[in-house]
């Protein structure tokens, strides 16, 4: 369980990147989502321990992580975006730097190498942006980490990469594993979130798993103007809408309009839904 | 894969462990460092053979300092201070490794090699090894205060290199070799203005006359001269100590609030 009280970031500058962000995030997938700058990097790498509240304190089952102690960092690996390393293949570097994490399964970083029609031996500097993202989520799956904070990875990855990549990660899953995805590409891991984390001006403004989200919301798509709606886009001439939750018609979570109807004025509305409206 | 403790207690185990995430770098620069020493020696002794062999010795010789003062960038090559921050290794233990291995080991490499060849080499290699030019150190005292001055002075930059590495987190080999640069050229100053001051101290007209004295002997003159100038050196190698000590917690302190 991660849990953040109170947490801000503040730059030298005096910018604000992160504010009073209280949250507890439990086991499970979770989506973390919020505009450019709104302070989703600042926060995985507060939980990654790589950088230090100004105020409040992180937490990963139940130890601070600015201390950085053998014991919490072994539980948590964050995968950014870029990622360098001195050995010449993914393989040689797996060698040593797995051996700081217990629950490392080495069988299973092949497999999810072979997976991705990677052999783990290929020079990792010649290697495309897409293969070496995929031969590093090759190792982080594999690392058994309990908290694994992925930062867009899905980028550069194919069409059917991603589609391993969803089998990957869903199959990595524990009772105990928590995995936090910061991606602008929702759609391509739409399916594997039980909760969601929304980031706004350095503000956290949603964190609600996706079974209450489901209880208290209806997500919609109609060729008609909706009129019950809390909230609608629309798009390629159809209709897409919010609704409080209809008992007989559970829908699948639509975060990308979730996320929109959380920037809007309607805001308020879907969060008091989410927060108090009994099914 | 053995797999590391991940207690909290101090482990002399995740130092070594932690020192081979910079592998296959550091594993070379251990093979390498004291070959290409002791090959410096062997070139400046053969150069000493030839007249015009002086200022080359001087040039090739340049090559163990630097050996020494930039050994730390070896864990800037190709790493990702992200990574070296998020592994589950104690502040401690990663300090200790990278100023063990900059400070102590590399040094090692580079003037181990060069003393075997001055102590065991030369004296069994006798005439073979002598030369007009190249100055006989089998006369100078071995672990005289010079020598240990000399030693110590190359710990300093050495330091600089180190500690601008652990606290930056790009162009983590552009600005360490300008900040040991930097650091090469105060020392240098330094110690012209603590020679100036023994010379004046001393007299020039009495080094003058000492080196008149002692012409057919250099080594004797340098010595001497080198024990009137001892106050100064002194001066010197204190100011040494206390860089080396102040480099050496900053490296530690970046190290243990690296932000990223």
């Amino acid at each position: 369980m991660i849990t953040l009280k109170d947490v801000s970031y503040r730059y030298h500058s005096g910018t604000e990147a992160l504010a009073h962000v209280n949250i507890s995030v439990p086991e499970g997938i979770h989506l973390l989502l919020g505009e450019n700058g709104a302070g989703k990097t600042t926060l995985l790498h507060i939980i990654a321990g790589l950088l230090f509240p100004t105020e409040g304190t992180c937490e990963v089952d139940g130890e601070k992580t600015r201390h950085r102690n053998p014991s919490v960092l072994s539980k948590v690996f964050l995968l950014a975006d870029n990622f360098t390393f001195p050995q010449p293949t993914v393989r040689m570097f797996a060698k040593y730097h797995s051996v700081f994490y217990p629950n490392f399964d080495e069988s299973l970083f092949y497999e999810n190498l072979n997976a991705f029609g990677l052999s783990g031996n290929e020079p990792f500097k010649a290697l495309s942006l897409g293969n070496k993202r995929k031969s590093l989520l090759a190792y982080s799956l594999a690392l058994g980490t309990e908290v694994l904070l992925l930062d867009e990875p899905v980028n550069g990855l194919d069409l059917n990469s991603k589609q391993i990549l969803r089998r990957m990660i869903a199959g990595s899953m524990t009772d105990s594993r928590t995995i936090i995805v910061s991606t602008h590409t929702v759609s391509d891991l739409e399916t594997l979130f039980d909760g969601v984390i929304m980031l706004r001006r350095s503000e956290m403004i949603l964190a609600a798993s996706t079974s209450d989200i489901q209880k208290k919301l209806t997500f919609k798509k109609s060729t008609v103007p909706p009129v019950d709606a809390i909230f609608y886009t629309q798009a390629a001439g159809a209709f897409h809408s919010i609704v409080p939750a209809d008992a007989d018609n559970e829908s699948d979570v639509d975060f990308v309009l979730l996320y929109f109807a959380m920037q809007g004025q309607q805001s308020k509305n879907v969060l008091n839904l989410i927060n108090n409206q009994e099914p | 894969m053995t797999c590391m403790t991940n207690t909290d207690n101090f482990s002399f185990a995740r130092v070594m462990a932690y020192g081979n995430i910079y592998s296959p770098w550091i594993k070379r620069q251990l093979v390498f460092t004291p070959l290409i020493s002791l090959a410096v020696v062997m070139i400046n002794i053969m150069l000493g053979f030839y007249s015009f062999g002086l200022p080359f010795i001087g040039l090739v010789s340049f090559i163990p300092a630097f050996m020494v003062y930039f050994g730390a960038l070896v864990f800037a090559v190709g790493t990702d201070p992200a990574i070296e921050t998020m592994l589950p290794v104690k502040w401690s233990e990663k300090a200790l490794f990278v100023t063990v291995y900059a400070l102590v080991v590399i040094p090692l490499c580079v003037n181990l090699p060069q003393l075997i060849v001055e102590v065991v080499v030369r004296p069994a290699g006798g005439e073979l090894f002598d030369s007009n030019i190249y100055i006989n150190t089998r006369n100078m005292t071995f672990g005289s205060f010079n020598t240990c001055l000399s030693y110590v002075q190359q710990l300093v930059p050495a330091s600089v290199c180190l500690a601008t590495i652990m606290s930056l987190t790009s162009k983590r080999i552009v600005m360490p070799v300008v900040w040991t640069i930097v650091s090469l050229v105060a020392l240098s100053i330094f110690g012209a203005i603590c020679g100036i001051l023994g010379v004046f101290k001393y007299g020039i007209g009495k080094i003058e006359t000492l080196a008149e004295s002692q012409s057919a002997n250099p080594t004797v003159f340098i010595n001497a001269l080198m024990s009137e100038m001892q106050p100064y050196m002194m001066i010197l190698m204190g100011v040494c100590v206390i860089a080396i000590a102040v480099f050496v917690w900053l490296t530690c302190r970046s190290i243990k609030t690296r932000q990223l």
